[in-house]
């Protein structure tokens, strides 16, 4: 079964933080990273820039008005997503622990504070993977 | 340029539609989808179940603990998503503007994700 994990923290702390790709974190990141791709259980996922950068279009009507920022302004933002795909619910849940987990050892600016797990659409599922 | 593009739901609106409107807008946004992996400009992407259907794993000092629900309560979650591999801002906002069913968010990928 296939779910999104979606990372979500304070962004006023990730960007606090230095350069990508030096940081002993990003090593940690990647360990964990090829393990659960190895095992089949991570499918795929991105990292994403800030919600800073984020443009929303949305309908009035039958016109389409385009908006600075992210569709929901709020204190803790996502910033990254994965797809998994494992047996069931608890294992997703194991799973989301182990990366909080990962991230307890990092320093503290780099920490995911909550990880939302949701089932992939059934139908959407079946006709495409990433 | 990568962008991540969300689309922006309700469980609210999908609960009210008819299976004849569900049955529609299932086969305009596969068009969607299909007609833009085709043309190379979409690489995956996935529709989620209901915003109520989620669980939240959440630190809480050195543990976590799980809550039924959204990462936040809102009227709006994300109800599906899809990755686009387009020239620029300008593409990514042509295709977001295409997608046939409601409104979206359209976000770069890192500048890490960007280079690999």
């Amino acid at each position: 079964m296939k779910y999104l994990l979606l990372l979500t923290g304070n962004e006023a702390d990730w960007q606090a933080r230095g350069e990508p790709g030096a940081s002993e974190a990003q090593a940690r990141l990647k360990v964990w990273w090829d393990e659960h791709v190895k095992a089949g259980r991570v499918v795929g996922g991105h990292e994403l820039a800030a919600t800073g950068t984020a443009t929303t279009l949305r309908r009035d009507g039958d016109r389409i008005v385009i908006v600075d920022g992210p569709f929901a302004e709020t204190k803790e933002a996502i910033g990254g997503y994965i797809v998994i795909d494992v047996p069931d619910l608890d294992a997703a849940i194991a799973l989301a622990r182990t990366w909080l987990g990962f991230d307890a050892r990092c320093h503290r600016l780099e920490r995911t504070e909550a990880i939302e797990i949701r089932p992939i659409g059934v139908k959407a599922a079946s006709a495409r993977t990433t | 340029m990568k962008f991540m593009i969300m689309f922006v739901g309700s469980d609210e609106v999908r609960q009210k539609r008819d299976p004849e409107e569900d049955r529609k807008a299932y086969a305009l946004a596969g068009k969607w989808f299909e007609d833009l992996e085709k043309a190379g400009k979409i690489k995956g992407g996935h529709e989620l179940d209901r915003a109520s259907t989620a669980k939240t794993v959440r630190r809480r000092g050195g543990q976590t603990v799980v809550v039924d629900g959204p990462f936040i309560e809102a009227k709006e979650s994300i109800g599906g998503y899809g990755i686009l591999d387009v020239s620029g801002w300008d593409e990514a906002l042509e295709i977001a503007k295409s997608w046939p069913l409601g409104d979206v968010e359209v976000r770069p990928l890192s500048a890490r994700e960007q280079a690999s």
